[in-house]
């Protein structure tokens, strides 16, 4: 099935209540997203108001996740008072474009934890065994 | 100075790697040619100054059957049917107009401009967010009609610092979200593997590289610079200048020889194949350039001359008067430019005297066909005397007797506005018998002085029908008698009524003596001209 137009294709109310928020696109086992604006009681699959960016959560060759964002529609969309999701924000966040999301701190603060734990106890484990 | 690099880095690799004779051998073939960059002071300002530009544009030699070659190309079909059509002189004019934007188009130069900078920007640092990923964000902004150096680029690293990317990342993710057609996202191999490239090299292939590298890459990087450097470089050690002549190549390959003052055998190629006028702008290029020239205004004098010329495509055969006296100019500074501040002063010189060896040569032929257009026939003390031809500047043609230079006596003269006389010449001018034939085919024989009609004659008037006979001075008839010629019905204007005949007894009594002594006159011309027209 070819992909709908960035500029969207899903009818929509103007006074409805918008998200923008992560659509997943990708196939089994390979995620992709894009990062759409949709009216907010639309479901994923159907068409969207228009597509705002998109996201690759697997790193390439380079270690890296891609974003792409279109700023300017972003805020388009943001002064028509759309609802941002949580990992939305989570990613504009990181961009620099909003506040680091609560979210994020507190997930690298438990990966932190559980990296520390981690090592807490191969240390154990080989003084045990020693 | 890229000499000495040379000989300094080569000289270490003999020293490092003398007992590994392989190795030796590759690397002393890869780093015979060092490239150098154009990182200390900007090229830019004088590349793209005006007469700089025009230097560089006249120096290419665009030929229009190379610019306009057909190439194997994805996106054009490689052949096209020919369309012949008649044209006016304006559709013609305009086509030609057509085809110098298209071909300027064609030789757009890649622009030369110094080296770029790294980007070093933090934006924010937060250690918080240490072991929130791995991998590295990046994010770029897809805001339409952005260009791709203005295009908002950042980067979130695992450490929590917020930067913006580097160049290359910059380039990669440029590519990947707004393609450009040809670019690819991973090096190519042919540069990135020394010896494909110098296979390339060495298979001549200099346009293909240099057209490929500028697709590859912003010619402010560095690879870039490199690739085009060492390709310089190598067509600039085997002088093979021709291969990129009437490409948009040779303008920058030009200035990067002359930035670092190594276009002598440039020079030299050029004096060689006796392009002395390009020669000249060369060393008015390296005057532009380094301002290291004594006599700088005479090469600004001397450009500002041959820059209207138009474009030597071949070397010439004739030669007019203007052109000998500009290489002559031309010859005469360039022989200054290499006594002074040339590093091959041995062969130039010698390839100077080569060519002005040649150039005598043909100053000769083309005086001397010169002068076989003006006069063929017979000399006498280098003047033209007995039968001969001459061709004049304004059309006209002679054959005939000649005399110390003059036309004299029997000969032809076909005038450039279609008349024609044949009789008796003095001096250059008529004088004697002769017979001048009109456009129109009337004609008048009979007696000539200086240049006129003078004397006894007859004039035919054969679109009316009419025969005058009578006496002529100056041009003016003076005293005649018109009469039908047997043929006046087939005419293109036959006169309305016939010459009645004469009727009246008084006036035939009158005219009884004049006509006799006319008729007597004429008798004896009649016999002459018969003389004259046999011989014709």
């Amino acid at each position: 099935m070819p992909l709908p137009p960035a500029s969207g294709t899903g009818k929509y109310y103007a006074l409805a209540a918008k998200s923008i928020r992560l659509i997943r696109q990708g196939c089994t086992n390979r995620p992709f997203f894009h990062i759409s604006v949709t009216q907010r009681k639309r479901l994923n699959s159907q068409p969207v108001i228009e597509q705002l960016g998109s996201y690759d959560p697997m790193p390439n060759i380079n270690n890296e996740k891609l974003v792409a964002l279109n700023l300017e529609r972003l805020k388009f969309w943001l002064g028509q008072g759309a609802h941002v999701t949580s990992p939305v924000a989570e990613l504009l966040g990181l961009t620099g474009f909003f506040p680091i999301h609560p979210k994020s701190y507190m997930t690298s603060w438990r990966n932190r934890q559980a990296e520390q734990d981690r090592l807490k106890s191969e240390k154990e484990a080989v003084k045990s065994t020693a | 100075m890229s000499l000495l690099k040379i000989v300094r880095i080569n000289t270490k690799h003999i020293f490092t790697k003398h007992n590994e004779t392989n190795t030796l051998y590759i690397s002393n073939r890869k780093l015979s040619i060092v490239p150098s960059v154009y990182d200390q002071e900007n090229p830019a300002p004088k590349f793209f100054s005006s007469g700089i530009q025009v230097l560089l544009k006249r120096l290419t030699r665009p030929e229009f059957s190379k610019v306009f070659r057909k190439r194997t190309n994805n996106n054009t079909a490689v052949l096209k049917t020919p369309v012949y059509k008649f044209l006016t002189d304006e559709e013609l004019n305009i086509e030609k107009e057509k085809a110098n934007t298209n071909a300027d188009r064609l030789l757009q130069m890649p622009p030369v401009v110094k080296l770029h900078e790294q980007i070093k920007d933090v934006l924010s640092k937060d250690p918080a967010l240490v072991g929130y990923d791995n991998a590295t964000y990046m994010f770029t902004d897809i805001t339409f009609g952005v260009a791709n150096e203005h295009r908002i680029i950042v980067q979130r690293n695992p450490d929590g610092t917020l930067e913006s990317c580097d160049r290359d990342t910059r380039k990669r993710l440029n590519q990947i979200y707004f393609p450009l057609q040809g670019r690819k996202i991973r090096e190519p191999k042919v540069f990135s593997e020394p010896d494909k490239f110098n296979g390339l090299l060495e298979g001549e292939k200099y346009e293909y590289i240099l057209d490929r590298a500028c697709v590859q890459y912003e010619p402010d990087e560095r690879k870039y610079q490199e690739i085009t450097s060492i390709t310089y470089q190598h067509i600039d050690l085997h002088s093979k200048f021709n291969l990129l002549r009437s490409t948009r190549h040779f303008g920058p390959m030009v200035f990067y020889l002359t930035w670092h003052q190594s276009m002598d055998r440039l020079m030299l190629e050029l004096v060689q194949s006796s392009v002395v006028r390009e020669a000249v702008l060369l060393a008015a290029l390296r005057q532009a350039v380094h301002n290291d020239l004594s006599n700088g205004e005479d090469y600004d004098a001397l450009v500002s001359e041959i820059l209207p010329r138009p474009i030597q495509l071949t070397k010439p055969e004739i030669l007019s008067e203007e052109d000998i006296a500009l290489d002559t100019k031309c010859t005469d500074l360039i022989d200054k430019y290499i006594n002074t501040s040339s590093s091959m002063k041995s062969q130039q010189a010698l390839a100077l005297q080569g060519f002005r060896e040649y150039y005598q040569q043909v100053v000769d032929l083309s005086r001397g066909l010169k002068k076989a257009h003006e006069y063929r026939g017979e000399w006498v003390r280098g003047k033209p005397e007995g039968a001969g031809w001459r061709y004049y500047e304004n059309g006209n043609v002679y054959f005939g007797f000649w005399r110390r230079g003059q036309r004299h006596g029997y000969g032809k003269m076909w005038y450039a506005d279609g008349t024609f006389y044949v009789g008796y010449w003095n001096m250059s001018k008529k004088e004697g018998l002769g017979m001048f034939v009109q456009v129109n085919g009337n004609r008048y024989e009979g007696n000539w002085h200086h240049d006129k009609k003078n004397g006894i004659g007859r004039f035919y008037h054969l679109h009316t029908g009419q025969l005058q006979e009578g006496c002529w001075q100056d041009n003016v008839c003076v005293m005649s008698k018109m009469s039908d010629i047997e043929i006046r019905q087939f005419c293109y204007f036959p006169s309305e009524y016939p010459i009645p005949p004469e009727t009246l007894l008084e006036s035939k009594k009158i005219l009884e003596d004049s006509e006799f002594w006319l008729k007597q006159q004429i008798g004896n011309i009649d016999n002459k001209l018969k003389i004259c027209i046999d011989k014709m």
